[in-house]
């Protein structure tokens, strides 16, 4: 069994300290301005611009099962848009792979229609689908719900494998406007290539909190931008202790080796 | 109540992997040598967790079945494809049910028909199809709309020259640090290789987030 060694365990809780007190600081009201994700704040646009063309808004999840955080971060995405097409009117079609995650992503959907006020418009057996547990079949299946219902927006949320490819060129080529996100940078030139926007890296992790109603999430943002600031402080170290000269870089190696 | 206890359990599970976690396999000496107390419990949890997990995998089949039943009853477009979906489905099961159990040689070949004939050749087939998007998604790409595009394609070509003997062949005449293969090089090497771990550092920062986020039940979506 894998155990934290003394350094790992450190910066575990320095990172959880810096987001408990930035969660501290939100929830005594001190919400901080997080600025425009273009990708995020372009999903609303989409929704609306599905309804105004009457037609429907496909959201795909990744290819993680229940376990992934990737899965937790895209449920709290899908959460928005279904609560974006509930209020909208706009049907709304879910698309889940991992067969744990299907009744996570129908409960979700469910509650997003009861918050709105609207659980009558919620059908679960049309608007949460499972299409199959294999990626090119996922990935081909996908692409031809999108071309078929003439989606007004598809949206790629989660961490997904080669089949990326498979599902949103078909849609780029009749000119669906498509958002994705994954944090892995494997499958982004391919989601950049094909899609009108692209949420990748740690934005993908923010973009949950970004467009939840709850402000302390917000302030849990910060804590990532502590978090990478802790990292580069630990990189610039590295730096100046090769730059130095005497032997200095070998005694910072030496005494993370000695916490590890 | 519900919400509660739902959190709690969330957060009873994730203080124990961390706890099995953070605590060292054993103490050192001077503290008694003692090992890691939940380290025995956790093959229990893990399969605990693989069980409550397989629980909801059948979910997903059953919802593409009462899809695929309600269409073909309501005489619906796609009725079909639904059936051809029920048949393969049935078949399917019977085949992987008694391949290699003995019964009929006729189940075997069944099996290999459906899984090395039908599953191999559509998986093929999607491959190919692959390529072609891949071919089609780059001519989209290459095209160069503003300074970043511009950018890129140029990065982009001199990568390509530096894989082959034409980049060579065209900088043959300069000095060696001025071959097109070193450049391409060193824009893997450094560039590229300096923004991909900066990217991870933040995915890092923000899956430690969400996750921690998640665990003490800040903006969950289902409870």
């Amino acid at each position: 069994m894998q155990h934290a060694d003394w350094l790992m365990a450190a910066l575990m809780f320095a990172m959880a300290a810096a987001i408990l007190g930035c969660l501290w600081r939100a929830r005594r009201g001190h919400v901080p301005y997080v600025r425009r994700i273009a990708g995020v704040a372009e999903i609303e646009r989409a929704v609306e611009r599905a309804t105004e063309m009457g037609r429907p808004v496909v959201f795909a999840m990744g290819f993680t099962d229940i376990q992934a955080i990737e899965t937790h971060a895209s449920l709290l995405i899908l959460s928005h848009v279904a609560r974006l097409a509930a209020r909208l009117q706009t049907p709304l079609i879910v698309l889940a792979r991992p067969g744990n995650v299907y009744p996570v992503a129908e409960e979700t959907v469910r509650q997003a229609y009861v918050a709105e006020g609207v659980p009558d418009h919620f059908d679960a057996k049309e608007q949460v689908r499972f299409l199959s547990e294999d990626s090119a079949v996922y990935g081909m299946a996908v692409a031809r719900l999108i071309e078929e219902t003439r989606a007004g927006c598809a949206l790629f949320f989660g961490a997904f494998e080669f089949a990326s490819l498979l599902m949103t060129e078909p849609g780029a080529r009749i000119g669906v406007l498509q958002i994705a996100g994954d944090p892995s940078l494997w499958q982004m030139p391919f989601f950049v290539c094909t899609c009108d926007k692209t949420i990748m890296g740690e934005e993908y992790y923010a973009a949950g909190a970004y467009v939840s109603p709850d402000p302390a999430l917000r302030g849990v943002l910060v804590s990532q931008d502590i978090i990478k600031a802790m990292f580069a402080g630990l990189i610039l170290l590295g730096v100046l202790a090769a730059l130095l000269p005497g032997g200095a870089a070998s005694w910072f190696v030496e005494l993370l080796k000695h916490y590890k | 109540m519900r919400r509660r206890a739902v959190w709690l359990i969330t957060f009873g599970g994730g203080l124990f992997f961390l706890l099995e976690f953070l605590l060292p396999a054993r103490t050192p000496e001077w503290l008694g040598g003692v090992g890691n107390p939940l380290t025995p419990f956790l093959p229990s949890a893990t399969n605990f967790l693989i069980v409550v997990s397989a629980m909801a995998v059948l979910l997903g089949p059953l919802n593409l079945v009462r899809r695929y039943l309600g269409m073909i009853v309501r005489r619906e477009q796609g009725r079909l494809e639904g059936a051809v979906f029920l048949v393969f489905l049935a078949v399917s099961i019977v085949a992987a049910s008694c391949e290699g159990a003995n019964i009929h040689r006729a189940f075997d070949t069944l099996y290999n028909a459906l899984f090395y004939g039908v599953q191999t050749a559509f998986f093929a087939s999607s491959m190919a199809l692959l390529a072609f998007y891949l071919v089609s998604a780059a001519h989209r790409a290459f095209r160069i709309n503003n300074l970043e595009a511009g950018l890129m394609m140029a990065s982009a070509v001199v990568i390509l020259l530096g894989q082959v003997p034409l980049g060579d062949w065209l900088t043959q005449g300069l000095p060696d640090a001025f071959q097109v293969r070193h450049a391409a090089q060193w824009i893997l090497a450094v560039p590229n290789t300096g923004v991909q771990r900066a990217v991870e550092i933040g995915v890092c920062g923000g899956a430690f987030a969400a996750g921690f986020r998640q665990w003490l039940g800040i903006g969950a979506t289902t409870r």
